[in-house]
């Protein structure tokens, strides 16, 4: 017998003793003690007893409860965790081949078991064990730091729900191979070893899963297969686990994220968890997919089994099903469209340039391809030309995430230091802060001896908060804002409650796409409406509802055949569902067509096909009431106008500065003013007069080419640094 | 007397040739008729090639296929064999021919069944057409049906449809359609395939208008399967007028 064999045996012996432990400690063993006694003395009584147990098994067996579980939820309180013997041997933190990682969040009951059963029941492969804790708080950590064996805790400060938390762990991971392990597990013997035999002897397997038990024993999964609809097919769910038909490796669409091993390069090349499904549902799917995309094959090896209870760290706020079913439509939505093209390799960092100022970005929001996110990150990517630049979000986030943005805007960030919390940026010694904000008064003070707080909008904001943050803003030397608009409205806000407040220069946001000459269409083709705009209610709506009503009108009148197209992002708040429903009511009937959660390219496509652009943000609004309600400077006009598309938006907020009306564009004041204005420009569509204000249109977007707000940036922190060696830059007029 | 094996359960039959029609011809094994053997031969044919019955296919669920109010007969054993899903017009999870935005909750499937359905899509049927396109991947396979007739062409029975209700008026019902310009129309003698309801008859297709809808839809080797496989029941004696063949066709490039 090897050492190993012998280990491993008393491994299982111990795991037995521990077992018969618990049974002789248990309540029900306890109170048969005197039934006992008493069956030994009279053995008649004895044959009774064991008829009656028989019997009863034999019933609970055939009865309708099913069969008894194989495993009983964890217990709050219990004796202390202990590794085993085989995790002396085959734990490894310096140079694991595998990182496993278990995602906990506020269940740290089952993951001392999922833990325990790994330290038990892992061998054959060099391994550590990564334990990333997504937010979960003090005391839930607490708990994991008294787990007395080898593991690695990777608190996150926030709940980055499962895809991001596992991104994050994975980039913190040090093996060949990364596990992702759902916490509301128990591994079994031999479950590792042969998943990553089969990873590490072929190339052509990008992905591979255990067999996924429930906790009755039943099979809950051999694999996932993807039905037209996107709901979801578990090979062999109910399943003996003894059951032929299920024992053998297949391939399959998918294995669930809730044991799922690959190679740590190849995750990271395919971009990790795709945010797109937070919080949660479909990421695995997704991931499976784009290795399948690649040519890579997804396989289920049912030699290795993993217990599994399902679902007990979903937040209770948050509907499975609902979440589900709003994931399940963006991922067919995606994938109907052929997936997303596969991302680039990720770019090798750069180094930044040496010996020069530091400069700290700072983020409130999350990372998302939104509009705020493009303006700073493009400003990022300006700076780290020259400076040395970091990037500060409020939440800790992944450099895939980061990437992944950057990638969708088209930027290159590789030059850009991603930073977690405040002691990080503290100790990169920033001389020069931009702190980007939603709200009159900064929510945070400068980090560095010049601050430029960088105003998206003075939204209205709580007095408590407004006077909190009010000492705030006496650290920055500067504020800059979008558009005129914006500025008028943040000197006049600040007026009000500051007696000096810093000096407000307009640096308005880039149009990423150069322009280019308008296209024409053939007489008498149909006609490309195109509207962008993100699916949601309340303050900023993009009305697409009132430019659906307008289009149903404006149909019935036009002399040439349209097409309505809707593209944005989904938000995944019931009332912004409701509203997407909303608009695909009014719809129903029209040449329309929904773009939803789109890349960065797919856009393009719908810009570059665009014949027309209508922009509803502010319809239905009182200017003065709301300000906030409308658009504060107007980027998806820009682009409509780069592609020469002819541009029709609100006569109020920033699209009032971009568009000059009748040389540019069109402004309009109400739904009535939109269709009249747009069928008098239809009924001239094939006119030189329309051609020219597309023309004109195109031309003026190079006043805001991304050059041009970089120089602006780039001067604007020379000036801030004192900076004796400022880049070489031309500013425009 | 005719004998045949049913190419879906795979059970014995012996009936008498008068007893076979399009919607006859029952198999005593599991109630099929001679369309859906029909379907299922389409199936078999453009999936492997040979005349296979659904009970001795491999189960492969690699396969994604989609029917369209397929009936249970064959629904079942092709959930049980394929990545296979059942759409309806009036539940989950749902499809309407007729609005191809419907198909936008679907992934572009290896096969889709359609067998009497189109006859009922309001109009225009071009829509109808586009929106099976729109189900299937590009080589996807169709297997449909229609009752369609040797005429020069098809006979929309509301052609200018647009917001319409059924309406009883005494022991009848009536269609109530208000034009998109506004006018009303009242149209009686409706015709109602399995009983009054939802399955109004909206059109009578002349034979070469679904082949010409087929086309113009994007779909490419189109194949119609003639009724003459009496061993496995597919098969009913010609009408005049009738034609209704199984036909299969394969999804072309993506249109622009």
């Amino acid at each position: 017998m090897s050492t190993e064999d012998f280990v491993a045996l008393q491994a299982r012996l111990e795991a037995a003793e521990a077992e018969l432990q618990a049974i002789r400690t248990s309540i029900s063993w306890r109170l048969a003690q005197r039934m006992r006694h008493l069956t030994l003395r009279v053995p008649g009584l004895r044959r009774t007893a064991r008829l009656s147990v028989a019997t009863f098994r034999w019933l609970k067996r055939i009865g309708p409860s099913g069969p008894a579980p194989l495993l009983r939820p964890p217990q709050a309180s219990r004796r202390p965790s202990r590794p085993g013997p085989l995790a002396a041997l085959w734990y490894e933190a310096a140079q694991p081949e595998v990182s496993i990682i278990v995602l906990n969040y506020r269940g740290a009951e089952y993951t001392r078991d999922c833990v325990e059963s790994i330290w038990r029941h892992t061998a054959g492969v060099r391994y550590e064990l990564i334990i990333a804790d997504n937010g979960s708080g003090e005391a839930e950590l607490a708990q994991l730091r008294r787990l007395r064996g080898p593991c690695r805790l990777l608190p996150i400060a926030t709940n980055r729900q499962f895809g991001e938390g596992n991104n994050i762990a994975a980039e913190a991971a040090r093996g060949s191979f990364v596990l992702f392990l759902n916490n509301d597990t128990v591994v079994t013997e031999g479950w590792l070893a042969p998943l990553v035999e089969a990873l590490r002897h072929e190339p052509g397997l990008g992905a591979v899963g255990p067999r996924l038990l429930r906790t009755d024993g039943r099979v809950q999964c051999t694999g996932c297969l993807l039905l037209p609809d996107g709901r979801i097919r578990e090979i062999g769910s109910g399943a003996a686990p003894d059951d032929q038909r299920f024992t053998a490796s297949r391939s399959v669409d998918y294995v669930a994220g809730a044991a799922l091993l690959m190679r740590r390069v190849e995750f990271l090349a395919a971009g990790g968890f795709d945010p797109l499904y937070e919080p949660a549902y479909y990421e695995d799917v997704d991931l499976c997919l784009r290795l399948r995309a690649a040519g890579l094959d997804v396989r289920c090896l049912p030699q290795a089994s993993v217990l599994h209870y399902g679902s007990v760290s979903q937040s209770k706020a948050l509907s499975v099903d609902d979440v589900s079913a709003r994931n399940r439509v963006k991922l067919v939505a995606r994938w109907r469209r052929r997936g997303p093209l596969p991302l680039p390799p990720l770019p090798l960092r750069q180094a930044p340039p040496e010996g020069r100022p530091r400069v700290l970005l700072h983020s409130p929001i999350p990372l998302q391809a939104g509009g705020g996110e493009r303006y700073l990150l493009t400003l990022a990517e300006a700076l780290s030309t020259h400076y040395q630049v970091a990037l500060l979000p409020d939440q800790p986030h992944s450099r895939l995430r980061l990437e992944r943005v950057a990638t969708t805007f088209g930027l290159d960030l590789s030059r850009v230091a991603l930073l977690t919390g405040e002691a990080e940026a503290v100790a990169f010694g920033p001389d020069l802060f931009i702190s980007m904000g939603n709200t009159l008064m900064p929510a945070r003070p400068s980090l560095a001896p010049r601050g430029v707080y960088l105003c998206q909008f003075p939204f209205p904001e709580d007095p408590l908060r407004l006077s909190a943050h009010m000492p705030h803003l006496a650290s920055y030397q500067c504020v800059v804002v979008y558009s005129d608009f914006v500025a008028r409205h943040f000197r006049a806000d600040a007026a009000a409650v500051v007696a000096l407040p810093p000096p407000v220069r307009v640096i308005s946001p880039a149009c990423p796409q150069p322009p280019r000459a308008p296209r024409g269409r053939p007489v008498g083709a149909p006609l490309h409406i195109l509207a962008v705009g993100r699916f949601f209610t309340g303050d900023h709506c993009k009305r697409q509802d009132t430019l659906l009503r307008a289009f149903a009108r404006l149909q019935r009148l036009s002399p040439r055949p349209l097409h309505l197209h809707l593209a944005g992002a989904t938000h995944p708040e019931p009332k912004n569902q409701a509203f997407l429903l909303q608009c695909r009511a009014l719809a129903r009937g029209l040449p329309v067509s929904f773009h939803t959660d789109i890349s960065g390219e797919e856009m393009q496509a719908h810009l570059a096909e665009a014949d027309i652009c209508w922009h509803g943000a502010g319809l239905g609004v009182d200017a003065h009431a709301e300000p906030s309600a409308l658009e504060h400077f107007g980027i998806a006009v820009l682009e409509g106008m780069a592609q020469g598309a002819l541009c029709f938006a609100m006569a109020a907020g920033g699209p009032a500065e971009i568009i000059r009306p009748g040389e540019t564009g069109y402004l309009f004041h109400d739904e009535d003013e939109l269709v009249s204005l747009s069928l008098a420009a239809i009924e001239a569509w094939d006119s030189t007069q329309i051609m020219g204000i597309r023309q004109a249109a195109s031309t003026a977007v190079e006043a805001h080419l991304p050059a041009v707000m970089a120089a602006r940036w780039q001067a604007l922190a020379a000036e801030m640094l004192g900076d004796v060696q400022p880049p070489a830059m031309a500013v425009p007029a | 007397m005719i004998d045949f094996r049913c190419n879906i359960c795979g059970a014995q039959n012996q009936l008498p040739a008068a007893a076979f029609h399009r919607e006859a011809g029952q198999c005593t094994g599991c109630g099929a008729n001679a369309r859906f053997r029909g379907m299922m031969l389409g199936l078999s044919l453009g999936l492997y090639g040979t005349p296979r019955a659904l009970c001795d296919l491999p189960e492969d669920q690699r396969l994604s296929g989609i029917g369209c109010s397929d009936h249970d007969i064959y629904a079942k054993p092709l959930a049980r064999l394929f990545a296979y899903v059942n759409t309806f017009f009036d539940r989950a999870p749902r499809l309407d021919l007729g609005d191809r935005q419907s198909a936008q909750p679907y992934l572009p499937a290896d096969f889709v069944i359609c067998s009497d359905v189109l006859e009922h899509v309001a109009p225009p049927v071009s829509e109808g057409f586009a929106t099976l396109r729109q189900m299937l991947r590009p080589g996807g396979l169709l297997v449909f049906s229609v009752p369609s007739y040797d005429m020069p062409t098809t006979l929309e029975h509301f052609p200018d449809y647009h917001e319409a209700a059924l309406v009883r008026l005494g022991e009848h019902q009536v269609l109530v359609n208000q034009r998109r310009d506004g006018g009303a129309e009242i149209f009686k003698d409706l015709v109602f395939h399995g009983g009054e309801g939802a399955t109004l008859e909206m059109r009578r297709f002349a034979q070469v208008d679904v082949l010409a809808g087929l086309q113009a839809a994007g779909f490419e080797d189109i194949v119609g399967l003639a009724p003459d496989r009496p061993e496995i029941g597919y098969w009913w004696p010609a009408e005049q007028l009738l034609c209704a063949e199984v036909i299969i066709a394969r999804a072309g490039p993506p249109l622009g």
